[in-house]
């Protein structure tokens, strides 16, 4: 499926009112007040808490299991092993988890066994009386310990522990790189990071005439719908998820973790309700952290700056179990490309098994890992070919109409806009005049889908928009909110569309057994694929309402329009028209034969499904960024400050200016924390304490000044020109700090995250030699 | 009372008892094991979080003669329950102990230090916290009761069970006295600190030294007094600084998420220079007092 390629002109468009406005979150309420329903607040009837005993090990064989004394404690309805699962492995692309450990665990966190009781305590009590006999194995704990001549296997059907590899030479890079006058080489290395969100992974489940209802803070209820279904060895049919309100995604919630299936089998044990939550040290040890990735990378450029080839090389930490994490290192090994002027591009990618905590989506999806190289050779390379970098960037930068060499077709690009924008947000050209000690300066830029076509060959959503005789309107949508204000843009663009006022506009929560099906919130692609379905089902309802308005009032329907929520027009003796909807509504369905008011709308992306070695058009949109900041380092301590950020985003149409401002800022915040902040000490294939005391993310007081704009855009397939914003902003952030490092002092920082201390030896390479009790770590994390 | 747990709830399941002096409270103290005097109630919550038991709570911030700041004779009082929020802008612990008054205000968020006394914050023997490490380089002793009777001890002294400090005293400072504390947040948002050192100097006529003294936390259980009495009579000038600085780089901290031993070891010895110069540049530059302590 294609699409065609919209002219580079922005199209100016005459936007509804209530579209490019500050409307109020539509769940404003309930979340200021407290009355907002998230995973733990679900309370049903004879409901039992749920808690899981997991491996104190990265890598053992299970002997024994013995249940007796957990099962006496006073309390306990019931205390499962994987004898009481269907022992199916399950998993997004490479089924490879079961529920709950058999004969092996794999990870420190692996889930063994489980207890249903009365409450949570109780619970945890009896899941520490759960006596387990273990033969520990060895265990592979880094990249180059799985990649080891005979090193231990995680899975034996792995060999090599390799889960999951391709690669591809498009548009002859030996040749390219040949003809380039400039080669840049280096290696960087990124680390796990954690979603962080305030709420934890949670569910509630209860079996009914064997069908299972699970109330899930999950981003995507149908497609864990499905996953589900197959860990619990049932049929789809008879599984029915139901979205809560969710307290943050960023792609952890996304439906590959074993908390949802567990809670569904105490269920079924029991018979009654149970409620299983993560707690806050078991979202560390057990949730989808981000893919740390060794991306080594191969830049060529002409002497005049023009880009010509690239090659990587990419080896991502799987951890013990794969979920999303070949999905994301596709993307880590293509997306990047739609950015520049590529002539030829070669790659060579392997996601390896560890036993590590496994991995996933986390927002950026294998975009940040990319940008944490390849933006830092671009950045190395400007220096070499003596160009300042906005303009090596401009010089290379794509345009609407470009197609990269895998297939992505570019709608709308403003790249080159964002790039100029921000080197004036910032004050690029003044701070480069003006250097200050131990002050840097640095810029990236990032693209992003709006949706991908990864889940089989739909990435569409459909609608219902109901108008009811009481002049609302509700939107029946399964794609849900995360926390995004996700609900609040579709109520907009149904609003507009029927021009009713948006504080009239319900929208449903995903409901499996209700709504239509929708792959939920993942790869930016709410407001693109979503709102393109609400904005016909908005339409088809309008058109029913204009309809049945001309029946009722013998004037033809083309000569009504619907405002303010009234049907608008003139009579044939020339008076003025002002009819509610709801009134029209009301007569349209009370005669003999009426008909409710009922818009259906459908829209699949303009895209197309890649094949093994990634080529095909991801997405029908594809948003961008550029971004820069300004840091400073204490040379006496490493310290970084990080004095300014500028972002200008490309996401076409900007449909409710602060929801798309706070997805840029928090976008930078975690950015930030991804660079800086966000690290565990480990001990023995673990955190050595999963807890924020350990793990900090960034807060208010860290926070830079900011500069957040949006490019004059407008995408001609998005609804009224809007495309995808939610992750773009985060992805170039790790890479611009530590360019901006590099430019301050001079020191060049590799492996994430960027530490004080990893500067700081940089700086001081006399002064390596401590009197220190424990041997030198600068090393966080072991992958 | 401010505290985490619903004192409601807490007070009609019997677990709240109120006193209406210290010696009752030590009283209730004594007799029941379980029992555990409250502060701003931090520590307590945190144990809960933990899933420990916590038993009969005794206040203590409402009785006389626990809060505030006072001069008797050569010392300076703190009552021990005292408000972090308050003591960081008290004038009497500003003018006479900057180290304290700085360590106090270092400790976590405003909303923490508007709940934790500074009592509570010493008795939870956290060698994280702020304070003791400031007041074990002012060489401040606490009072402590308990049923038996009242005793004085360094600050840098555990607490036996069923005892409760009454107060912390430090000596009134002099002319020629300087002290400072140095916090180093690496990673440039809160959390407990990577290091931090207290340092105490007091100069003769002839601006040397007469007294330093230099105080680390987070490497021990409780402050570690790096032994610097033999520089005393010398000029504290850059070479003298860096020996201390080498000195307390042989202190062995721990590797964590905030940085290794190594690391550590570097930026104690950095931080302890800048609160030895700063201490220093206090002595000697110490304004009239008013009062006329000076």
């Amino acid at each position: 499926m294609t699409t065609e390629i919209a002219p580079p002109a922005i199209q100016a468009q005459q936007l509804p009112s209530g579209i490019g406005t500050a409307v109020r979150r539509i769940d404003a309420d309930e979340k200021l007040t407290g009355r907002a329903i998230y995973a733990a607040d679900v309370r049903l009837p004879r409901m039992l808490y749920g808690a899981v005993l997991r491996s104190p090990h990265p890598h053992a064989r299970i002997r024994s299991i013995d249940t007796a004394r957990a099962r006496r404690l006073p309390g306990v309805h019931a205390v499962i092993t994987s004898a009481d699962t269907a022992r199916r492995k399950w998993g997004a692309f490479r089924p490879d988890l079961y529920p709950l450990a058999v004969d092996k665990v794999r990870y420190v966190g692996d889930e063994v066994a489980a207890v249903a009781a009365t409450d949570l305590e109780t619970a945890r009590l009896a899941a520490a009386l759960i006596d387990v006999d273990y033969e520990p194995l060895p265990p592979v704990l880094s990249l180059d310990e799985a990649l080891a001549d005979g090193a231990p296997l995680v899975h034996d059907d792995a060999p090599g522990n390799l889960a999951h590899e391709f690669g591809f030479d498009r548009g002859g890079t030996e040749e390219w790189f040949d003809r380039s006058d400039v080669i840049i080489e280096g290696t960087w290395e990124t680390t796990r990071q954690w979603h962080a969100a305030i709420e934890t992974i949670g569910c509630t489940a209860e079996w009914s005439h064997g069908r299972v209802t699970m109330w899930v803070n999950t981003q995507t209820p149908f497609l864990a719908r499905q996953r589900y279904a197959t860990a619990l060895g049932e049929p789809l049919r008879n599984v029915r998820v139901i979205q809560t309100d969710v307290g943050g995604g960023f792609g952890g919630k996304s439906g590959d973790d074993n908390t949802s299936v567990i809670c569904a089998i105490l269920a079924k044990k029991t018979g009654r309700p149970v409620q299983l939550v993560n707690s806050r040290e078991e979202e560390f040890l057990a949730s989808r952290p981000r893919i740390p990735m060794r991306y080594r990378v191969k830049l060529g450029f002409t002497r005049d700056g023009r880009v010509t080839a690239k090659d990587i090389d990419v080896l991502a930490d799987n951890g013990a179990y794969t979920g999303k994490a070949q999905a994301v290192l596709g993307a880590a090994t293509v997306r990047h490309d739609v950015l520049f002027n590529y002539r030829a591009v070669r790659a060579r990618s392997r996601l390896v098994y560890t036993n590590l905590v496994p991995t996933g989506a986390f927002r950026g999806f294998g975009n940040p890992s990319a940008d944490w190289a390849v933006g830092q050779a671009w950045d190395l390379a400007a220096e070499k070919l003596g160009i300042d970098l906005p303009d090596l960037f401009l010089l290379n930068a794509v345009e609407s109409g470009s197609i990269s060499p895998h297939n992505h077709k570019v709608n709308s690009c403003e790249l080159k806009q964002c790039i100029e924008k921000v080197t004036t947000a910032i004050g690029w050209r003044e701070k480069r005049a003006n250097r200050r000690p131990n002050r840097g300066l640095a810029m990236g830029c990032s693209v992003h889908v709006s949706g991908r076509r990864s889940f089989g060959d739909y990435d569409g959503s459909a609608a219902m928009v109901r108008v009811a005789d009481d002049g609302r309107a509700t939107v029946i949508i399964g794609e849900g909110e995360i926390g995004t204000g996700a609900r609040t843009t579709l109520a907009q663009i149904a609003a507009a569309e029927l021009g009713i006022p948006v504080e009239d506009v319900t929208v449903t929560r995903p409901d499996t057994d209700l709504t239509s099906h929708a792959l939920g919130a993942l790869a930016s692609r709410v407001t693109y694929v979503a709102g393109n379905a609400v904005q016909r089902a908005a339409q088809a309802a309008c058109q029913q309402l204009l309809e049945a308005a001309a029946k009722q009032t013998g004037v033809p329907a083309s000569e009504l329009w619907i405002a303010d929520g009234h049907v608008h027009g003139h009579n044939p003796e020339g008076q003025q028209l002002r009819t509610p909807v709801g009134t029209i509504a009301r007569a349209a369905l009370y005669q003999p034969g009426g008909e409710p008011i009922v818009g259906l709308g459908s829209f699949d992306n303009p895209s197309e499904f890649p094949d093994e070695v990634r080529y095909g058009n991801e997405s029908g949109a594809y948003n961008f960024v550029a971004e820069a900041a300004e840091v400073e380092v204490d040379p006496d301590t490493g310290a970084i400050t990080v004095h300014e950020v500028a972002a200008v985003v490309d996401c076409g149409t900007v449909l409710n200016p602060p929801l798309a401002e706070g997805q840029v800022e928090g976008a930078i915040a975690q950015g930030l924390g991804m660079a800086l902040t966000e690290r565990f000490h480990w001990a023995d294939g673990a955190p050595e304490d999963p807890t924020f005391s350990a793990y900090k993310i960034p807060t208010a007081g860290m926070m830079p000044k900011l500069h957040v704009q949006f490019a004059d855009s407008y995408e001609p397939t998005g609804p009224f020109g809007a495309k995808g914003v939610g992750e773009i902003a985060l992805d170039p952030i790790p890479a611009i700090i530590s360019s901006a490092i590099a430019d301050a002092v001079g020191v060049r920082v590799t492996e994430l995250p960027i530490t004080a201390e990893k500067i700081f030896w940089s700086l001081h390479p006399a002064t390596t030699q401590g009197n220190a009790a424990h041997p030198r770590s600068d090393k966080e994390d072991p992958s | 009372m401010t505290f985490t747990i619903d004192p409601t709830e807490a007070a009609q399941s019997g677990r709240i008892r109120w006193t209406d002096s210290v010696d009752e409270a030590v009283a209730v103290l004594a007799s029941d094991n379980d029992a555990r005097p409250v502060g701003g109630g931090v520590w307590l919550a945190l144990r809960r979080r933990e899933g420990a038991p916590i038993g009969t709570l005794v206040p203590l911030d409402h009785l006389p003669g626990l809060t505030g700041v006072r001069e008797e004779g050569d010392e300076l009082v703190i009552g021990a329950a005292s408000r972090l929020a308050d003591l960081e802008s008290d004038p009497l612990l500003r003018t006479h102990w900057p180290a304290l008054a700085d360590a106090v205000g270092a400790v976590g968020t405003a909303r923490i230090r508007r709940l934790v006394t500074i009592g509570g914050n010493l008795a939870a023997a956290d060698e994280t916290h702020d304070p003791p490490v400031a007041l074990a380089a002012a060489g401040a002793v606490m009072t402590v009761r308990t049923q038996d009777g009242t005793r004085k001890v360094p600050t840098t002294n555990r607490l036996a069970p069923g005892e409760l400090i009454i107060d912390l005293r430090l000596p009134r400072s002099r002319a020629l006295v300087g002290s400072a504390y140095e916090k180093f947040l690496v990673r440039g948002l809160w959390e407990y600190p990577c290091v931090h050192v207290a340092a105490v100097v007091e100069l003769d006529s002839a601006g040397d030294l007469m007294r330093v003294d230099l105080a680390v936390g987070s490497v021990r259980e409780a402050p570690y007094l790096v032994d610097l009495s033999d520089l005393t009579g010398h000029e504290p000038n850059r070479e003298l600084i860096e020996v201390a600085a080498e000195r307390s780089r042989q202190l062995t901290p721990r590797t964590d998420a905030k940085g290794s031993a190594d690391y550590k070891q570097q930026m104690i010895a950095h931080f302890t220079r800048r609160a030895l110069q700063s201490a220093i540049s206090r002595a000697r530059h110490i304004p009239a007092r008013p009062g006329g302590t000076a």
